[in-house]
């Protein structure tokens, strides 16, 4: 096995731990600000904070060596990342459909799963439509067969 | 059990209705504004251009990576630049260019590796849409082999004439940097009068990435069909040469051994070849955006070896 899967594997073990004994300061501490538990902006933070900190474990899983994973890394954060990116015509159509898969995570998020009640209340004519559109979607946007990352093992 | 299969059929029945609307839909307005509608000019060059000609054929290595106004100073022939995108396939730019040859044309082919490997060559996403939005006449001549490659785009080629956007004008769409920069590089505007692409030669090279190792198998019947193709070229008194595409020194790099095999074996079919793949490599601050398109000074500095090669050729 790569270092970089070992290395990976501690990071997500790291987190696991900092999340766990935290849990109850972390609660204090927003007792105290008078924050509650379901505030929004709260929310989002924790969505960006998790998302941030599991996608930059993962350079070091899909990395060769730590030192690729280290450089990768060094260069995301580089005086590149207050410049705007070059963003293709097509790149920001599917930005603007992975918002809108967000959006739905969002109105969902009290739920199991995101859309475990979607279609309900909504007239038949209407889901279809919906469908129709999706089969549209993936038709229209999907890529070349990529193999899962777990398969380079 | 009934009501689960009467609104199954009647569900696909109206994926089918919208699927087959779409194919018979005319392109939208951005479309038709595409690089892919610049054939029909270059058609019109390759039936009024008069003689002595030189017709440039293969894919974007050649829309951006040629400066035929070097060669008809250099060379005394009128340039036609017939390149527009290499998924068009080697097959279809041989078959379209060869109604037009008259006796005397000089036709060079400088097509991407990649076509001689797998079934490139045949064509792909951007033939369909050629054949069906830009040359309908032409789809009754492709072979089998090419809807084969083609056929599995129809879906998502009959679903894009439903894209809100490409039925906004222009002018609209030029809003968006993103946009506007693809109208500029990939439009019908793009070209100058001999079929390259110009727009760019202002602009800042952006950073290339290089292309992986060429992993599919050769395909010897590619060769096989440039054969043809030269032996149909003598018959009408024209004259065939090949020569290689500019490219990125990194993706030479990364697939030598395939591109030595591409000159192999166009060497052992007694081709009039100009040059060699490794006199066409170019660094990556000669690169405009991808490994085979050249920023003004690359399509120069590759123009001027091409002219080189033909002179030597002709001695």
């Amino acid at each position: 096995m790569r270092r970089g899967v070992s290395l990976w594997g501690i990071l997500q073990g790291i987190l696991l731990v900092i999340n766990h004994i935290t849990t109850k300061p972390r609660r204090r501490l927003l007792k105290r600000l008078n924050i509650q538990k379901d505030n929004k902006f709260l929310a989002i933070f924790d969505y960006l904070s998790t998302f941030i900190l599991i996608m930059l474990s993962w350079v070091f899983f899909r990395s060769e060596t730590i030192g690729n994973a280290l450089l990768y890394i060094s260069r995301i954060f580089s005086k590149s990342i207050l410049s705007l990116p070059e963003i293709s015509a097509r790149s920001m159509l599917l930005i603007i459909i992975i918002l809108f898969f967000l959006l739905f995570e969002w109105i969902g998020r009290a739920q199991q799963f995101a859309i475990e009640n979607f279609g309900i209340g909504i007239t038949k004519t209407i889901r279809w439509v919906i469908y129709i559109v999706i089969i549209m979607f993936i038709i229209q946007y999907s890529g070349t067969e990529q193999k899962f990352i777990y398969f380079q093992f | 059990m009934k009501k689960f299969l009467t609104e199954t059929i009647l569900f696909i029945s109206i994926l089918l209705a919208i699927f087959t609307l779409g194919i018979l839909l005319p392109a939208t307005p951005r479309a038709s504004k595409s690089l892919l509608f610049s054939k029909i000019a270059k058609d019109s060059l390759l039936e009024n251009v008069p003689s002595p000609r030189i017709i440039f054929v293969g894919g974007s290595n050649l829309s951006f990576g040629l400066n035929s106004q070097m060669i008809k100073d250099s060379l005394g022939l009128n340039p036609i630049n017939t390149s527009v995108i290499a998924s068009i396939g080697l097959i279809y730019m041989m078959e379209n260019t060869l109604q037009y040859l008259k006796k005397g044309d000089h036709v060079v082919i400088s097509s991407e590796y990649d076509m001689f490997f797998g079934t490139h060559a045949y064509g792909g996403e951007n033939l369909l849409r050629t054949v069906i939005d830009v040359s309908p006449v032409t789809a009754m001549k492709l072979r089998k082999e090419q809807w084969q490659n083609i056929f599995i785009y129809l879906p998502k080629f009959s679903f894009s004439k439903y894209i809100p956007l490409d039925y906004f004008p222009t002018e609209y769409l030029n809003m968006i940097p993103a946009y506007k920069k693809e109208n500029l590089l990939y439009g019908l505007k793009s070209y100058n009068e001999y079929g390259d692409v110009i727009t760019h030669w202002n602009l800042h090279n952006e950073k290339v990435q290089s292309f992986g190792t060429i992993t599919e198998e050769f395909n010897y019947s590619i060769v096989k069909e440039i054969a043809s193709f030269n032996i149909k070229v003598k018959e009408k008194g024209a004259f065939l040469y090949i020569t290689f595409p500019g490219f990125q020194a990194r993706s030479f790099e990364n697939s030598k051994e395939q591109i030595l095999k591409v000159e192999e074996e166009l060497r052992k079919s007694d081709f009039k070849l100009l040059g060699n793949p490794s006199r066409y490599i170019f660094s990556d601050s000669l690169l405009f955006n991808t490994p085979y398109h050249l920023t003004k000074e690359g399509a120069d500095i590759r123009t001027n070896y091409l002219i080189e090669d033909i002179k030597r050729e002709n001695k």
